[in-house]
């Protein structure tokens, strides 16, 4: 008889629990809550002898296995909440924890100290070079919209940085550059009478006179509570724009919670942690229009994900499209036709033939990545378009000339005839081809 | 692959630990030995083939050297002739994969000197575990070439002796003759396989949490330019890699011991509370101490020990500890480290010994743990330059660069300093012997099961968590 019997029940609970963790890690048979934020998506390596002999395949599966441990979530979950609970940190480093417990993004603080600036530019100098250069194209991209009955709108979001420094690490305070990116632009879209709402300044002229927080402290957007001012200011600029009346937003009900949703929580919810964090009461307003009965235009929106807040709440509702390019590159709408990413319709940007206005919503982070590129794009696909389509319609035709003998013959001729180049030749022809084709459609 | 990764963690030893205890006892050898293969083929897929085809060598010419049909046995010289071929094999293997770029650099940097071209060179990468491996197969053959013990029998018992994967890697060393019965005949009791399972999550706990804290702090110390160092941060640096190396170590030595338990082996042990020393003679008798036994019946005794009048007995012991800094790194700073440690032991043989017995137990700890620390800045610094400068930052007593450690490197920090001398109170060595014990009560062992449950999800989750670093979104 086994004396010991308690080794035999460890023993084999030990077993069951390693059988248990690689059943898992293999099958994912138990549905754990799947870790916040986002990481870049795995490569897989396919096995093979070179593969194997020069060690990618071992290093996919080391990230693989990392990536697919059995109960890692848990595992992962009281390591974060141990740390957090004992020593007040968080092993994401892409996260930074402030005074007040105020938390912060890192790309933030690298923006605000000139980090950014720095390697995106090299110099202020040049900065500004490039800069006016971005006006210059968003003059040209205004211009084009106006032909098009589209009218702009630049909405300039207020980073937590740049409105609350007093509460970044001490390091970071000390660092903190005198010129700032987004100040810049506002004073050329000033310069330039280029549409614009600059929310940095109001925010900062806001601070210590709300009831609630302009930033939650464990989000880095601007908090729920400031969304009905926000969306109303927008709301009541359009407006102004495109010469129709807009709703306001009216708050029905603050809803004060200390569970924080959406944006306001999500940096406590990158920190992966067990518990909830303690924290105090804010709003999460609930929201109407003032008026359902107004036309409500359609709009397209190139923005960060300071756009995601406003496109989930009510001020979408008083728009008819509201199209929302994520980073000028995911489509985010209610068209079945168009999902996915902008790059992969070569008509996405006829979109703007339907919109009443284009609206840029940017923070001070991607002022480097000015509109995401979108004065470009938007240039080449759809201010172009017409001239790069007939450009084509000249060069199929031509193919199509070569390809009938007797008319390229008759084309070769017609060259040494008028003494003019070959390929001049064959575009004139290809031109007149093409007149005649519309001539007879229309007829 | 480590045993401090997740691919280990939750994959390998998972599938070993129910693929051996389901194999039927008389085939549990090959089990091990396939998955050790596996193992070493993960990590070095260009040297398996080499260790595998140099243990099938080694074990023929040590079987034909310990040949005998009980009447006969091999000449003397034939005997002889085999030993040093295979010595001369194992080592030959050891100079050329770990020692050859080494030359070649200092060839190059005379040749340099010299005003000579430098020789072209490719270099030679460097197999892992090599350096534990190659010293087990030396071990085999002067045990049997001496008679203490037969040759193994089984070409897969010899191979698994140097492949078992618990120490193939990072030790510890563990020669022939302890393990020649256990290879043949072994069994684990549950008892075994619980203890040694705390042993290993022991060993885990100590790297990933300990170590691995005292790393970051290390490494980013030892990263700035030490000339801009203030000494207060320069000491800290220092101390946290004491400890980091102690704790990785050891951790390490655990986690083998632990495994060989759970099947049934009784590796030696590898430290002995080294940092509560009274004298660098007495640290090396408890800091790696199967590499010291190594040292000891292989290389010191051999050149003549004590034997031979005290002139040759000094030059024996550093010789011994210069070879010993060189069989740890391929660069003069561990050449530095061996001669600063043979120094002190010489210095303890003529006067320090009985000078530090004198002064009582704590000033006597307290010196030693500074003369190890400070061989430490040999050992982890790149160059000798190096070494001075770091040196230099340590004892200058001037501001400088800092680098902040948050609480959780504090706390850590304590943490290392109460297990690193916790058994100079009594308190502490009991506390000690029970939570290694080899026999544990009902209600030891079961909050010993506790413990490791929650070190386990502690240390898996710091694994987990390393480069686990996720954005809000895909842009950030």
């Amino acid at each position: 008889m086994n004396k010991k019997p308690h080794f035999l029940i460890q023993f084999v609970i030990i077993l069951v629990a390693f059988t248990a963790i690689l059943l898992q890690g293999f099958t994912h048979v138990v549905k754990m809550k799947p870790l916040a934020g986002y990481v870049p998506d795995e490569q897989p390596v396919k096995l093979s002898f070179k593969t194997y002999y020069d060690g990618t395949f071992q290093n996919y599966l080391t990230d693989h296995a990392k990536r697919n441990s059995g109960f890692r979530e848990p595992c992962i979950r009281s390591y974060n909440q141990s740390l957090f609970s004992l020593f007040g940190k968080s092993t994401n480093n892409t996260l930074v924890h402030g005074l007040n417990k105020e938390m912060y993004l890192q790309i933030y603080l690298d923006e605000i100290k000139g980090k950014t600036l720095k390697d995106c530019y090299g110099s202020e100098d040049y900065f500004k070079t490039k800069a006016q250069k971005d006006i210059e194209k968003t003059l040209v991209l205004i211009d084009s919209l106006k032909q098009h009955n589209t009218a702009f709108l630049f909405v300039e979001a207020p980073s937590k940085t740049w409105v609350y420094p007093e509460y970044m690490p001490q390091e970071y305070q000390d660092s903190i550059m005198s010129f700032c990116v987004q100040d810049y632009y506002t004073q050329l879209f000033k310069e330039n009478n280029i549409p614009h709402i600059d929310f940095l300044s109001y925010f900062k002229s806001l601070k210590g006179k709300t009831k609630y927080p302009l930033y939650s402290r464990y989000g880095t957007h601007w908090a729920e509570s400031t969304i009905p001012f926000v969306s109303d200011s927008i709301l009541t600029k359009i407006g102004s724009l495109i010469g129709q009346e807009m709703p306001h937003i009216v708050c029905v009900d603050e809803n004060l919670t200390t569970k924080y949703s959406k944006q306001d929580g999500e940096i406590e919810s990158l920190m992966n942690l067990l518990l909830p964090i303690r924290k105090p009461a804010i709003p999460q307003p609930i929201m109407a229009l003032s008026d359902t009965t107004l036309r409500k235009p359609n709009i397209l929106v190139i923005a960060d994900s300071y756009f995601i807040q406003l496109h989930e709440s009510t001020f979408a509702d008083a728009f008819n499209r509201c199209d929302y390019w994520k980073y000028n590159d995911e489509i985010i709408t209610k068209e079945i036709n168009y999902l996915g990413k902008v790059n992969q319709y070569l008509e996405a940007y006829n979109v703007i033939d339907e919109v009443d206005l284009v609206m840029v919503v940017t923070t001070s982070v991607y002022a480097y990545d000015y509109m995401f590129g979108f004065c470009e794009t938007a240039k080449e696909a759809f201010i172009d378009r017409d001239g790069k389509l007939k450009q084509k319609m000249i060069e199929e035709t031509i193919e199509r000339i070569k390809s009938v003998p007797e008319w390229f013959e008759s084309v070769k001729q017609q060259a040494v005839e008028r003494g003019i180049d070959l390929d001049e030749m064959l575009r004139l022809n290809a031109i007149y081809a093409i007149e005649t084709d519309k001539q007879k459609q229309q007829n | 692959m480590v045993f401090s990764s997740n691919i280990f963690l939750f994959f390998f030893l998972p599938i070993f630990l129910i693929a051996y205890f389901i194999t039927p006892q008389k085939f549990r050898n090959y089990t091990l030995l396939l998955f050790s293969i596996v193992f070493y083929a993960y990590g070095a897929p260009d040297f398996v083939f080499l260790l595998v085809g140099e243990c099938v060598i080694n074990y023929f010419i040590v079987r034909a050297m310990g040949r005998t049909d009980g009447v006969h046995t091999v000449s003397t010289t034939k005997k002889k002739n085999l030993c040093a071929l295979s010595v001369i094999m194992a080592l030959g293997l050891l100079l050329y994969f770990k020692y050859a770029n080494f030359f070649m650099e200092n060839l190059n940097t005379i040749l340099g000197w010299a005003h000579h071209e430098p020789v072209d060179w490719m270099k030679v990468a460097l197999p892992i575990g090599i350096s534990f491996f190659t010293f087990q197969s030396i071990t085999y053959t002067i045990d049997v070439y001496r008679g203490t013990t037969p040759p193994s029998q089984k070409l897969t018992d010899y191979v698994l002796y140097i492949m078992m994967f618990p120490q193939l890697i990072a030790g510890p060393i563990v020669n022939y003759n302890s393990v020649a019965a256990q290879l043949v005949s072994r069994t684990s009791t549950m008892e075994d396989r619980v203890v040694g399972f705390y042993r290993f999550v022991i060993g885990l706990a100590k790297k990933v949490l300990i170590a691995n804290t005292m790393a970051l702090y290390a490494d980013h110390v030892f990263g700035m330019a030490y000339g801009d160092l203030a000494t207060g941060t320069a000491w800290i640096g220092i101390l946290a890699y004491t400890f980091q190396i102690y704790f990785d170590f050891s951790g390490y030595s655990d986690m083998a011991i632990g495994l060989g338990k759970m099947m049934g082996f009784r590796f030696p042990e590898n430290f002995n509370d080294p940092y509560t020393s009274r004298s660098v003679t007495e640290f090396w008798k408890r800091w790696h101490m199967t590499l010291g036994n190594f040292i000891m019946n292989y290389l010191y005794i051999p050149l003549g020990g004590n034997r031979k009048g005290k002139g040759r007995m000094y030059f024996n012991l550093w010789l011994c500890f210069l070879l010993s800094g060189l069989w740890h790194g391929a660069s003069w700073n561990f050449v530095l480290w061996g001669a600063f440690h043979g120094l002190f032991i010489c210095a303890d043989k003529l006067f320090l010994k009985n000078a530090l017995k004198k002064i009582g137990m704590l000033p006597s700890v307290v010196i030693t743990f500074f003369l190890v620390a400070m061989g430490w800045v040999l050992f982890r610094v790149d160059t000798a330059a190096d070494a001075g400068a770091f040196y230099q930052a340590l004892f200058a007593f001037k501001g400088g660069l800092t680098v902040a450690g948050d609480a959780q490197f504090w706390c850590v920090f304590a943490l290392a300093i109460v297990f690193s001398f916790l058994t100079l109170v009594p308190f502490g060595q009991k506390l000690q012997d029970r939570i290694f014990a080899d026999n544990y009560s009902k209600p030891l062992s079961w909050t010993m099961f506790a413990i490791t449950l929650v070190l386990f999800i502690l240390s898996a989750g710091s694994l987990c968590v390393s480069d686990f670093n996720p954005f809000i979104y895909f842009r950030f």
